[in-house]
């Protein structure tokens, strides 16, 4: 028995420091990590609709772009599923309803092919394009996308994600009645 | 005590001659950065608890000694975790996973049972030192020949190679690198020292 | 008086040696070379000289540098060699087939002994390596004949495998000659193409004895079979004949699956081994990403050899069962 209550004791006593180590690193970083995930959030938007001074948030996951009080576009959050797990997605989309650019948040592709998606080449794409988006194999031509190669997937899921993220803004607005 | 910090970097490196800690060893050395960034948390982790569990020897009763371990080992990786997320956001972000799971490298917990519960507080450090630059190392080496190869780069910069071999930084390409940077070092080993590693 | 000599069985010896089955196996391989070279022009001919030297030459530097016994002369690197340029597209750029070759010879089959001691077929390891390190470049199929220096200009086409081909599927006569009927060749590897150069070289093996009909046989019977189930691509359903004469099944099964180092030695073994590499090819085709899947279906079955042959060992005479 005396034995037994040494050894929970002792464990006890080392969690109780760890827990009260981990508390003190925490208070003293939460801060900075939702000031740093918030800072990419709103770099990754910038970078879509650079003309947008304010982003205001009209729903979880949907911002509201605004420069000089007009609205110049909206940023919409949007995670599809590809080839390797969820790719998490930030669309821009201009105030005509035409889409300002894509950024890839997170991704779990393969490297070398699927994790291709996150360059500037194939991102620069969806630039200017129009609902819904299309992904075709070869050369891109007009209103269609062309496929990473080796990675069709990963493509057609990106385009998925895009869609997704026109429909969900177009269902916010008439939640709100926008 | 120099030849405890040399220990493991050459004769009882944990990569090349222990074999330990492979899961981290094949899975973050797609990228140079990824190998140094995972090499120096484990080695900070490393240092801080066999620090850690060198003060605690005399205390700590042999029965939960690995509970024991585990919670020390888990909690500077946690701290370690927060840290490199508020500080270092990018490097966190690519190391994903394997950040929290530095906690079931078995290098620290067997640096910890094999050393530092048997060795003095300096001793401890000098050797969680010296086995985490060894890690650092090998998984520098490794993550650069999978770099150049696979993404014909070397830390972001191009070298090129115009059509890089993707399948290097693919699985098979961490198990085909480690292989044969294994095979060079123990004919090295063999030639210097003329008996087997 | 002469003294008694003792030795060891087995006291008769063929007189076959690696060389003579090498040769054998070379002279098999040169309709389908013949082939190549008529549907893809000069650069298929280029892709096999260069592969079949670069092996020769990697092997001949291993040795060296290993001070190993040379043994370039058994011919068995100019097999491999040329095994590794019938499973590559004409267009595939010089560098990536030195590569395959690399792949093949030194890490396959010389890090792990020499010939013999390989636990997968050298040529397919090549295939296999270039496959998932330039997915793109090996996957591009020309359908017509290309000069020494053109690369990139040849008229592509997806295989007949792939879902994402397009148009009619070629008739059983267009597939069993590679030959469609505009004159261009069925999109495929240089040595796959054309069934009909297979087979014969198929049949000279067997003649010559050497390959035995088991594991051939019981690949193409079991793909076949297989051809009946619904997969990702209909138009193969119940086309058990057009299954069997696409993609790589024919290469595969009469020079691949056969290499002596990597497939079961008994009987038994053979069968298992050979329908195993047809379920395998099979259900790749049906249900996986890949179109075609021999390669992968006989490298897995290279990795059960050592298993078939145990399993399928005949009890020597006398011998009792283990407790």
């Amino acid at each position: 028995m005396k034995d037994f209550i040494r050894l929970a004791g002792t464990l006890c006593a080392i969690t109780f420091i760890a827990a009260a180590l981990l508390a003190a690193t925490n208070s003293l970083t939460e801060e900075r990590i939702a000031i740093a995930a918030e800072e990419k959030q709103n770099a990754a938007m910038r970078a879509l609709l650079p003309e947008a001074e304010d982003f205001v948030t009209l729903k979880d996951g949907i911002w509201q772009a605004e420069s000089g009080g007009t609205t110049v576009g909206y940023c919409v959050n949007s995670v599809t599923k590809g080839y390797g797990g969820d790719i998490e997605l930030l669309v821009g989309i201009a105030a005509d309803g035409s889409l300002a650019g894509i950024e890839v948040l997170s991704n779990s592709e393969t490297a070398g092919l699927g994790a291709n998606c996150t360059k500037d080449d194939f991102k620069a794409q969806f630039g200017g394009q129009d609902y819904p988006i299309s992904v075709v194999k070869g050369s891109s031509g007009g209103d269609q996308i062309s496929a990473l190669t080796g990675a069709t997937i990963t493509s057609n899921a990106v385009a998925k994600g895009v869609n997704q993220a026109f429909e969900e803004l177009v269902a916010a607005f008439d939640e709100i009645g926008g | 005590m120099w030849k405890t910090f040399k220990n493991g970097i050459f004769d009882e490196n944990p990569t090349f001659v222990q074999l330990i800690g492979m899961c981290p060893t094949l899975a973050v050395t797609t990228a140079l950065s990824n190998g140094i960034g995972m090499g120096l948390s484990a080695t900070a982790v490393l240092v801080m608890s066999n620090i850690v569990i060198s003060l605690l020897r005399r205390l700590i009763p042999s029965k939960v000694r690995i509970a024991a371990y585990v919670a020390i080992i888990a909690t500077f990786v946690t701290m370690i975790d927060m840290l490199l997320q508020a500080y270092v956001p990018a490097l966190s972000e690519s190391l994903g996973i394997f950040i929290p799971l530095i906690v079931v490298n078995c290098i620290i917990l067997a640096r910890a049972e094999a050393f530092a519960s048997k060795n003095g507080v300096v001793k401890s450090a000098l050797d969680g030192l010296g086995m985490g630059l060894g890690f650092t190392i090998a998984l520098s080496l490794i993550s650069a020949v999978r770099e150049i190869l696979g993404n014909g780069t070397i830390l972001g910069h191009s070298v090129g190679i115009s059509t890089p071999a993707i399948v290097m930084i693919l699985p098979p390409g961490g198990f085909l690198t480690l292989g044969l940077i294994l095979g060079i070092i123990n004919v090295i080993r063999a030639k210097k020292g003329g008996k087997k590693a | 008086m002469n003294t008694l000599t003792v030795s060891p069985t087995p006291h008769a010896r063929g007189k076959d040696s690696t060389q003579d089955i090498m040769l054998d196996v070379i002279l098999a391989l040169m309709p389908a070379a013949f082939a190549g070279v008529y549907f893809f022009g000069q650069r298929a001919l280029a892709v096999m000289l260069v592969s079949v030297a670069s092996a020769v030459l990697f092997e001949l530097l291993y040795e060296l540098v290993a001070k190993r016994k040379i043994t370039v002369g058994d011919y068995s690197a100019v097999v491999t060699g040329m095994l590794l340029a019938f499973t590559l597209p004409s267009s595939t750029p010089y560098p990536m087939v030195i590569i395959g070759d690399f792949v093949a010879i030194v890490i396959t089959k010389q890090l792990f002994g020499g010939l013999g001691q390989n636990f997968m077929n050298p040529a397919l390891i090549g295939r296999a390596f270039l496959l998932a390190a330039f997915p793109s470049q090996i996957t591009t199929w020309p359908t017509g004949r290309m000069d020494l220096f053109s690369s990139a200009d040849a008229v592509t086409a997806a295989t007949p495998l792939s879902t994402e081909y397009e148009g009619a599927l070629p008739s059983l006569f267009e597939q069993f000659t590679g030959r469609m009927s505009d004159g261009s060749a069925i999109g495929g590897c240089i040595g796959e193409t054309c069934a009909a150069a297979l087979l014969l070289g198929g049949i000279y093996l067997l003649i010559r004895r050497v390959i035995s009909w088991h594991i051939p046989a019981a690949y193409i019977v079991s793909l076949a079979l297989i051809s009946f189930i619904p997969g990702k691509n209909p138009a193969y359903q119940g086309q058990p004949l057009l299954a069997v004469l696409s993609g790589g099944v024919m290469l595969g099964a009469i020079f691949m699956a056969t290499d002596y180092t990597t497939s079961p030695t008994t009987k038994t073994g053979k069968l298992i081994y050979g329908v195993g590499c047809g379920v395998i090819t099979g259900v790749i085709r049906l249900f996986g990403s890949y179109p075609e899947g021999v390669t992968y279906a006989i490298l897995l079955m290279n990795v059960l050899t050592p298993l078939l042959d145990r399993w399928t060992m005949p009890k020597a005479f006398g011998e009792v069962k283990e407790k």
